[in-house]
């Protein structure tokens, strides 16, 4: 905008002043570019803070106005308390279990042939591609886990799934995801897995939701002390759906938002 | 001066411990509202919800004041991370129903909704009695973040004249809120 910003009085022209308007809730409503944010900045000078304050305002309860209309509920006060326990980035308190804190005995895993791993191939696709990682608060540590197990093993929709290697360098690990989806809630029982020094890398999960987002949803990170037969269990912040895959990669403490894999071991959905 | 809500913000882009319970106060029932409009159901807008609050975790660093306020900021990530959600959920769901694009219907319910704040029901009530191309014009703009442009075409009106209907609609609220709020002060005043 050209010509003087203000009358002989001092005051804003009314062109002024409209311009200024019209950026004031363009900015409050649209976003602005970075030409018109300098132009804005421009103007506040000569119309003041109290016009953008006040307008805004006017924007802002517009806005929740233009939302309560019709609405028949406020926020649920469970929502409110998951929002905000969320956090990002991943925690240091984000370990989920460390393997070996002891559980009951090994319970004797499935059998099954050799699945496909459609979804997680896909999952693998998108990781490498760096595409942004849906990610979940770290989970707060679970309690004991032994009941934990027993409630999930007793859940009516529970499956199992036979973890795989993914890579040579897992060749040997073996194990099962035990997931209940009605209980959103999981445990890995893993053996062969070569422990990690927590300090530099640890083992993240993921979760394949093809229902729920393209993206893998992260399932928190954990740290491995010995080859031997050892429990993590889980639970999903976010509603997961149609688990289709279960995928682990190595990372550095605390975990990624997008990881560049590779994927180590898997478990998936047999076909 | 920083506001709460630009506080809030920068609370999340630091990653600040207590940013998640700041921001549900602040942003929750923004971003719920506008789940509960675009999705299809309240379980599915639970959900989208707690995936708009992962968003801004990751987004909040880009906030920049000068380009946009802070609600006006939560609520295009809201919108934004909300379509693609629909748009994944339309690759895997079969006879999904669409998205409602009638947002220029004027709503029959007259009077305050229910939980609404004071200030709320004073700029529905306000909004309400503008000239119905001035409302349609600012609940596309403001309720649904389109452009003048896009506003212009779909209501067949010159961008000028979008751009004046919202102007003059927003002061008019704007006048209402100060109506109430000296009216509340004088209340209080012996």
């Amino acid at each position: 905008m050209s010509g003087a910003l203000h009358n002989q009085n001092g005051a804003p022209t009314p062109e002024t002043l409209e311009r200024a308007q019209d950026l004031i809730i363009a900015r409050a409503t649209i976003g602005l570019s970075p030409a018109e944010g300098e132009e804005l900045r421009d103007l506040l000078e000569a119309i003041g803070a109290e016009e953008t304050r006040t307008l805004e305002a006017a924007v802002d309860a517009t806005r929740s106005a233009v939302f309560a209309e019709g609405a028949d509920d406020v926020l649920p006060s469970g929502l409110r308390d998951r929002l905000a326990a969320t956090g990002y980035p991943p925690a240091s308190n984000g370990v989920i279990g460390r393997i070996g804190e002891g559980t009951g005995s090994a319970t004797p895993m499935r059998g099954g042939r050799a699945s496909r791993l459609p979804w997680a191939l896909a999952a693998a696709a998108i990781i490498v591609a760096g595409v942004t990682i849906a990610t979940l608060k770290p989970w707060a540590k679970m309690g004991p886990i032994g009941p934990d197990i027993a409630t999930i093993d007793r859940g009516a929709d529970t499956v199992r799934w036979p973890f795989k290697p993914n890579t040579g360098e897992y060749g040997g690990a073996s194990g099962e995801v035990v997931w209940s989806e009605s209980l959103q809630r999981g445990y890995m029982r893993l053996k062969g897995v070569s422990p990690n020094d927590p300090k530099a890398r640890q083992y993240q999960l993921w979760i394949v939701d093809p229902v729920r987002d393209t993206h893998p949803v992260d399932g928190g990170v954990f740290d491995v002390a010995s080859t031997g037969e050892v429990i993590v269990p889980f639970e999903a912040r976010l509603p997961v759906r149609g688990a289709a895959a279960f995928a682990i990669t190595s990372e550095k403490p605390g975990g990624v938002v997008v990881s560049a894999g590779p994927l180590l071991i898997v478990a998936a959905k047999p076909q | 001066m920083v506001d709460g809500d630009t506080e809030a913000l920068e609370l999340l882009a630091r990653g600040d411990a207590a940013a998640g319970r700041v921001c549900a106060e602040r942003f929750g029932p923004l971003v719920w509202s506008i789940a509960l409009r675009m999705c299809r159901d309240r379980t599915d807008a639970e959900d989208a919800t707690q995936d708009v609050f992962m968003e801004l975790w990751r987004t909040a660093g880009r906030f920049d004041p000068s380009l946009s306020s802070p609600r006006a900021f939560v609520a295009m990530i809201t919108r934004r991370r909300l379509i693609d959600r629909a748009r994944s959920q339309r690759r895997h769901t079969v006879g999904r129903v669409p998205l409602s694009d009638s947002v220029t219907e004027s709503k029959t319910s007259i009077g305050s909704p229910a939980g609404a704040s004071e200030e709320t029901s004073a700029a529905l009530a306000q909004l309400q009695q503008l000239r119905p191309e001035q409302q349609s014009v600012i609940r596309l703009a403001v309720g649904e973040s389109w452009t003048h442009e896009r506003i212009a075409e779909h209501l067949n009106m010159p961008v000028g004249t979008v751009k004046t209907h919202l102007r003059r609609g927003l002061i008019a609220i704007r006048e209402a809120l100060a109506r109430r709020s000296n009216g509340a002060a004088k209340e209080v005043l012996p």
